[in-house]
């Protein structure tokens, strides 16, 4: 059954067409990879799913309802998102960042209790920043706050993540840490929409995979399919000979 | 949450020695206990010294402690909304805007109670769109542009306050100095017990944001992500802090630099977090402006500073300090 979909959608910024009539299903529990050249529309996709964006025309569905349907705080109990983020201003601790990802969560004031400290120190040990707790965006390095991120976003309990470029960030240690709490989260029923250059990690994962070029989907399938050779060539707009992918280990 | 409590306790312990002071101090010295006991006990003392403590001396020092209460919650919930330490109410032109408003409102000749509180108010809100609008046409949204934006509109606000100052009698030129330097000189009773009702009013929704502050003050899109209506809660939050500096603004004209350097000072103290900044900086900006509003008063007795030259006096060395330590 799908979980999320989006119909018809297309997204115009001052009159140009970024996202251009797509329409994809994702089914609960699954994991869809999102793949296509930098600008393709990725990042834009992501955000229409999470409301952070309004479709220029067509719908976003959230568990068949438009989501226009639905209140900012319902999307965030629905889905949580990992961006790529601009530097954040003051000196917020990464254990605040965490717990900021609790706010669906929180009652009328707004203070957290035990409880949620409590999942924020899970989620932070998942992720392995639990000794950052106390330092600031300014004392981490991109790939620390990556990862930071990644555990706010999973404080918020959510039955769908939306991940872009997830490991831009990360050293090898690190990237495989996050493979492996993406299975765990798949284990438990987790749906996850992933843009990402790291087709290993799309491979690992992905039961459906879309291609995007130029805000449309120019094929959708399974991996194997999806990210075959010659398809890839043809959507990054490069020679099949300029492959080096295999030999660099990543797909 | 220990630092949190020790700092609230420093700054509630600078508050009640500095207003025993300025209930004591004065043209007429009374010595503290006798100051303390004409509030609590008045039948104890001489009634001239009643009615000085009473009447003079107590409505100014709670002009003085609502006046900094909001300012020091005005510049936090700015430098909030625009993730800027640099902004408050006097940078981005807001208490300018306000002065103007209510200067206008006398001049035209508007009648009636809420009249100049109004016109101050409407001067507040339209100098916030007419900064954001320029800060906007720009391309840099909320950086260093508004703060630019602020500083020009300032001075285009302060050249039509001097233009409209011009237009008044001579004899009537004194009382509207009070519009461009601050003073608590005319405070009373009867205006001050509703601003601080308005004031009290405006913590507490103030108070209810402070989460929304966080979100947003780390970034507006993961704010979104995380459930909170950003678009009204900056509507809500640019009102208060609009509205708390146009009633303070009646109160006392234009008051610089408690706005932005108190929340600086209560961040070093407690962190980020506008749960535990919401009542220390305001408490600390109440203490600041009953500190500064002494100096003004003693420093050259019998002659009276304006209290905004004494906050500017304190306020310009510390700005100059932390755009040093932003620069490097």
């Amino acid at each position: 059954m799908s979980i999320a979909a989006l119909r018809r959608v297309t997204f115009s910024y001052n009159g140009t067409p970024i996202v251009d009539d797509v329409s994809f299903d994702v089914a609960a529990g699954s994991f869809v990879g999102l793949v296509g050249p930098n600008g393709a529309g990725k990042t834009t996709i992501l955000r229409l799913m999470q409301g952070l964006l309004r479709p220029s025309s067509g719908t976003v569905e959230l568990e068949g309802r438009d989501l226009e349907t639905y209140q900012r705080n319902e999307i965030a109990l629905r889905v949580a998102g990992v961006w790529q983020r601009p530097p954040l201003a003051f000196g917020f601790t990464a254990k605040e960042l965490v717990l900021l990802g609790r706010t669906p969560h929180l009652g009328l004031l707004k203070w957290e209790t035990p409880h949620d400290h409590e999942i924020a120190e899970e989620v932070m040990r998942q992720t392995e920043t639990l000794q950052l707790a106390n330092r600031t965006a300014m004392q981490m390095s991109a790939g620390e706050l990556q990862r930071v991120f990644i555990a706010s976003a999973l404080a918020q309990r959510t039955r769908i993540l939306l991940l872009d470029e997830p490991t831009s960030f990360l050293d090898l240690r690190q990237a495989a840490r996050l493979s492996k709490i993406i299975g765990d989260l798949m284990q438990c029923g987790m749906t996850i929409v992933c843009a990402s250059h790291d087709l290993a990690l799309i491979r690992r994962h992905a039961s459906r995979v879309v291609v995007i070029r130029a805000g449309r989907v120019i094929h959708e399938g399974a991996p194997d399919d999806a990210l075959e050779r010659a398809r890839l060539a043809d959507a990054f707009g490069m020679e099949e000979s300029d492959w080096y992918h295999d030999e660099r280990g990543g797909g | 949450m220990r630092r949190f409590w020790i700092s609230i306790a420093i700054a509630a312990g600078l508050l009640v020695a500095a207003s025993v002071a300025s209930l004591a101090n004065g043209s007429a010295p009374v010595p503290a206990g006798d100051a303390l006991r004409a509030v609590l006990d008045p039948g104890s003392v001489d009634a001239t010294t009643a009615m000085i403590v009473r009447s003079i001396r107590a409505p100014r020092l709670v002009t003085a402690v609502v006046v900094g209460w909001a300012l020091a919650l005005a510049g936090l919930c700015f430098q909030s909304l625009l993730r800027n330490p640099l902004a408050s109410e006097y940078t981005l032109g807001v208490s300018s805007g306000a002065a103007l408003g209510a200067v206008a409102t006398v001049l035209v000749g508007v009648a009636g109670a809420l009249a100049v509180p109004t016109g101050a108010f409407i001067g507040a809100m339209a100098t916030i769109a007419v900064v954001l609008f320029i800060a906007h046409a720009s391309f840099s949204f909320e950086t260093t542009s508004t703060i630019l934006a602020g500083i020009v509109f300032t001075s285009l606000a302060n050249a039509a306050l001097s233009l409209m100052l011009t237009l008044i009698a001579p004899d009537e030129l004194q009382s509207f100095f009070f519009w461009f330097l601050g003073s608590f000189a005319s405070a009373e009773w009867g205006m001050v017990g509703p601003v601080a009702a308005v004031v009290a009013v405006l913590s507490l929704v103030l108070m209810g944001h402070a989460w929304h502050m966080n979100a947003i003050s780390v970034n507006e899109e993961l704010a979104e992500q995380v459930g909170i209506s950003v678009t009204r809660s900056k509507l809500v939050l640019y009102g208060v802090a609009s509205l708390l500096t146009a009633t303070v603004v009646t109160l006392a004209g234009t008051i610089g630099f408690v706005g932005l350097v108190v929340p600086h000072v209560a961040r070093l103290a407690v962190g980020v977090d506008n749960r535990r900044l919401i009542p220390l900086a305001a408490i600390s900006g109440a203490a600041l402006c009953v500190i500064s509003d002494l100096v003004a008063r003693t420093l050259l007795a019998p002659n009276e500073l304006p209290v905004g030259v004494v906050t500017a006096f304190i306020g310009v060395p510390v700005f100059v300090s932390l755009m040093r330590r932003r620069g490097r």
